[in-house]
C-alpha cells in the first residue's frame, strides 16, 4: 500500500494500540500490546514494531488518545491529541455508520455512547468503581489460574450460569469463591460473572440512556465471548463486533489525524522508540495547592510537561 | 458555700458582660454553610466589633486532611468542612456553626445542615466554643434570628439588631447579580450547590478547563428560588431546577453540574434537571466530586461533552 500514512495511537491503563491507515483510511497494520505499567515503554515498543514491518512507510500525520494521550503525544509528537471518548466515537461511526450505540470496555474504563445521524449526543463512563471492567475479568482469571483467553472460551460452554453478585468487585469475587467452595463447575461460574458483569455495565454505565441498536461493542473486554454472550442475552439482540474491536481508539486517532491533514507532522521520527525517554517529577510551589507537574525528558531536554490544577504547565517544553 | 456560687455566677456573667470577652474573636470555617450566606456572617460579626477569622480557602492539604478526618461516608462539602473546621481549632476559641433547616420560607435545606452543631460539638469537643443559631425561614425570619444571636452572645437590643441589618444587607449585595448579557456566542452554564461552585478549589479546574477548550462557560449565580415551591423542596436544588426552566436553547449551549459523590439532595433532583433540559433540546452533563476525582476523567469528559455539541452543531 502507498502512502501518506496516518498513525493512531491509544495508550490506556492496561493496553497500547496502535493503527496505521493509509489515504483511503484502511487499515494497513495494527498492534495491540499490554501497557504491564510502562505507557512510554508500550508506545516506543509498538512503534518499533510498526517500523520493522513497514520500514518504508512515511508518516503524514499522528492522532494520540487514551489516558496517558498527553505522556505519548509529548514524547513521539502527536498533530492531534483526542480524549478516547471522541476517538472509540469516530472509528465505531467510520466503521459502521449504522450505529446507534456504543458500549466500549478497557482495562479500568467502560463508556456507552448514544450516536443518532452519525453524532454523539450523549455518553456516559463508569464512576469511581472498576467492577464491570477488563481488570476485574483479568484479576479473576489469575485467580482461576487460566488466560483470559481460556476464560472467554469456557464462559461460552456454560449452559447453567452461576448466579454472581456483580455490583461491586469484592462481593462478587467473595460470591464466586463461594459458589465454587459448594461445588459449581467453573465454566459456569465464569459465565455467571460475564453476566453479572454486563448487567452491572447496563445497570449503572447505561442507566438513563437510550440503548438502541444496532450496538457496536469495542475495546478490550469485546474480545471475550462470555461478555459478547451475556449483553446479546441480557439486550435479546446480537452485537456488532468491528473487524478491529481490540484498536478502535487508535483507530479513531488515526482517522482524526486523517482529517486534520496537518501541513507537517509533529511526529519526531521513528528513532524515538530507541531513545530512552524518561519523565521525572517536580512540586510546583506557585500556589498553595503544590500540584505534582510531570516532566517528560529526551536527552536532557523537556518535551513536555502535565499536571497541575491550573494548567499552566500543561504541554509546555523547554526549561522552566 | 451560696455566697461563693453566686460570686462564681456573677463573676462568669460579668465575663460574659465585659466588652473585651464578648468581643474576642470568633472563628468561620470557609466551607459549607459560609457559602450558603455569602458576606452574612462576616458583616453580622464585624458590625459586632467581633474579630472573624477565616480559615484558609480550600487546597490539596485540605482535601487530604479532610480525607484523614472525617467520616467516609459524607460527601465532600462536609468533610471539607471537617478540615476547616480543625484549621480553626488552633487560632480560636470559638466557632460558627448554624443549624440551617430553611434558607427560604416554603423551602428546606439539606439535612445534613440541620445535624451539623451537634457533629461539630461531638467532634471537636474540647477544642472551640460552637456558637450556633437555628435558621429556620419558616418559624423565623432571619433578621429576628440573626438579632436572637446577637443577643445570646451579649449585646443589646440595638445593637444586635443593627448587626442583623447589616448583615442582611450585606447578603442581598451578593445575590444581585448582572443580568446576563444577549450578545456573543451560546455559553455554557455549570450548576451546583453554591458550596461546590464558590469553592474555588472544586470549581475551578471545569472553569479553567473550558477555558482552555475555547468554550464560554458561567457559573451559576449566588441565589434563592423565587417562586412557590417546585416538585423539589430543597432551596438550592430548586433554585438550579428554577433557573434550568428558565433558560434560552438559543442562548446556552449546554448545562454542566458539578455534584458531590453521595448527595442525596442531587440524586433526587438530577432527574428533574435532566427531564428540564432534555425537553428544552440544550445538553446537560454531571460530574461527580469525591475527594478521589482525578483531573484526567475531569478533562476526558468535559472533551468529550464539547465534542459532541460541537458535532451536533
Amino acid at each position: 500500500m502507498n502512502g501518506p500514512f496516518y498513525l493512531g495511537i491509544d495508550v490506556g491503563s492496561i493496553s497500547a494500540n496502535l493503527v496505521l491507515i493509509g489515504p483511503d483510511a484502511t487499515v494497513a497494520f495494527a498492534d495491540y500490546r499490554r501497557v504491564d505499567g510502562r505507557p512510554l515503554r508500550a508506545a516506543q515498543a509498538a512503534l518499533a514494531a510498526l517500523q520493522a514491518a513497514m520500514p518504508q512507510a512515511v508518516l503524514a500525520g499522528v492522532g494520540a488518545t487514551g489516558s496517558a494521550r498527553h505522556l505519548v503525544a509529548a514524547a513521539l509528537g502527536a498533530d492531534v491529541v483526542k480524549n478516547e471518548i471522541s476517538a472509540h466515537a469516530c472509528a465505531a461511526i467510520h466503521a459502521h455508520p449504522e450505529a446507534q450505540t456504543v458500549f466500549e470496555i478497557g482495562g479500568q474504563d467502560s463508556k456507552v455512547t448514544i450516536i443518532r445521524d452519525r453524532v454523539v449526543v450523549d455518553f456516559a463512563m463508569n464512576l469511581l468503581c472498576a467492577a464491570g471492567t477488563g481488570s476485574f475479568l483479568d484479576a479473576q482469571a489469575k485467580r482461576l489460574n487460566i488466560t483470559i483467553e481460556e476464560l472467554s472460551r469456557q464462559a461460552v460452554l456454560s449452559d447453567r450460569p452461576t448466579g454472581i453478585a456483580g455490583r461491586c468487585t469484592v462481593f462478587a469475587e467473595s460470591d464466586m469463591i463461594h459458589k465454587q467452595q459448594i461445588g459449581h463447575r467453573q465454566e459456569d461460574i465464569v459465565m455467571g460473572l460475564c453476566l453479572a458483569m454486563a448487567r452491572n455495565f447496563l445497570g449503572n454505565v447505561c442507566v438513563g440512556k437510550e440503548i438502541r441498536p444496532p450496538i457496536v461493542f469495542q475495546g478490550g473486554v469485546s474480545a471475550n465471548l462470555g461478555m459478547r454472550k451475556a449483553f446479546a442475552e441480557l439486550l435479546k439482540c446480537e452485537l456488532v463486533i468491528p473487524e478491529h474491536h481490540m484498536v478502535m481508539g487508535a483507530l479513531g486517532a488515526a482517522l482524526l489525524a486523517k482529517r486534520a491533514a496537518p501541513a507537517a507532522t509533529r511526529f519526531r521520527g521513528f528513532d524515538v522508540c530507541e531513545r530512552a525517554i524518561d519523565t521525572r517529577s517536580f512540586t510546583c510551589g506557585d500556589c498553595s495547592n503544590e500540584c505534582e507537574v510531570i516532566e517528560i525528558v529526551d536527552r536532557g531536554e523537556v518535551v513536555g510537561r502535565s499536571g497541575g490544577r491550573c494548567r499552566k504547565w500543561e504541554g509546555r517544553a523547554g526549561p522552566r | 458555700m451560696r455566697t461563693f456560687f453566686s460570686t462564681l455566677f456573677r463573676s462568669a456573667r460579668d465575663a460574659g458582660r465585659n466588652p473585651a470577652s464578648i468581643r474576642r474573636p470568633i472563628g468561620l470555617p470557609r466551607a459549607l454553610f459560609h457559602f450558603l450566606h455569602p458576606g452574612l456572617w462576616e458583616a453580622f460579626f464585624s458590625s459586632l466589633g467581633i474579630p472573624v477569622v477565616l480559615s484558609t480557602p480550600t487546597a490539596r492539604a485540605t482535601l487530604e486532611r479532610a480525607d484523614l478526618i472525617s467520616e467516609t461516608e459524607h460527601c465532600l462539602p462536609v468533610k471539607l468542612l471537617d478540615a476547616h473546621l480543625e484549621e480553626l481549632a488552633s487560632r480560636v476559641d470559638r466557632v460558627l456553626v448554624p443549624r440551617i433547616l430553611s434558607q427560604r420560607r416554603g423551602f428546606i435545606s439539606c439535612p445534613k445542615l440541620a445535624a451539623l452543631p451537634d457533629a461539630v460539638r461531638a467532634q471537636f469537643r474540647g477544642h472551640f466554643e460552637v456558637v450556633t443559631a437555628d435558621l429556620d425561614e419558616n418559624r423565623l425570619p432571619l433578621a429576628r434570628t440573626l438579632a436572637g444571636l446577637g443577643k445570646q452572645l451579649g449585646f443589646d437590643a440595638a445593637e444586635s439588631e443593627h448587626a442583623a441589618a447589616a448583615a442582611l444587607q450585606a447578603l442581598a449585595a451578593a445575590e444581585a447579580s448582572a443580568p446576563p448579557s444577549d450578545a456573543g456566542p451560546k455559553r455554557f452554564l455549570l450548576i451546583g450547590h453554591p458550596y461546590n461552585l464558590a469553592d474555588a478549589y472544586l470549581s475551578e479546574p471545569v472553569l479553567l478547563k473550558m477555558a482552555s477548550l475555547g468554550v464560554p462557560i458561567d457559573r451559576l449565580d449566588f441565589g434563592s428560588p423565587k417562586s412557590a415551591p417546585e416538585p423539589l423542596r430543597w432551596d438550592t436544588s430548586a433554585h438550579m431546577l428554577e433557573i434550568l426552566r428558565a433558560l434560552d436553547p438559543a442562548r446556552c449551549a449546554g448545562v454542566i453540574q458539578l455534584t458531590s459523590f453521595n448527595c442525596g439532595c442531587d440524586s433526587m433532583a438530577g432527574p428533574y434537571y435532566r427531564e428540564t433540559l432534555k425537553a428544552a433540546g440544550i445538553p446537560f452533563m454531571a460530574l461527580t466530586l469525591d475527594s478521589h476525582s482525578a483531573l484526567a476523567g475531569l478533562d476526558t469528559r468535559l472533551e468529550a461533552f464539547v465534542d459532541s455539541i460541537e458535532g451536533r452543531s
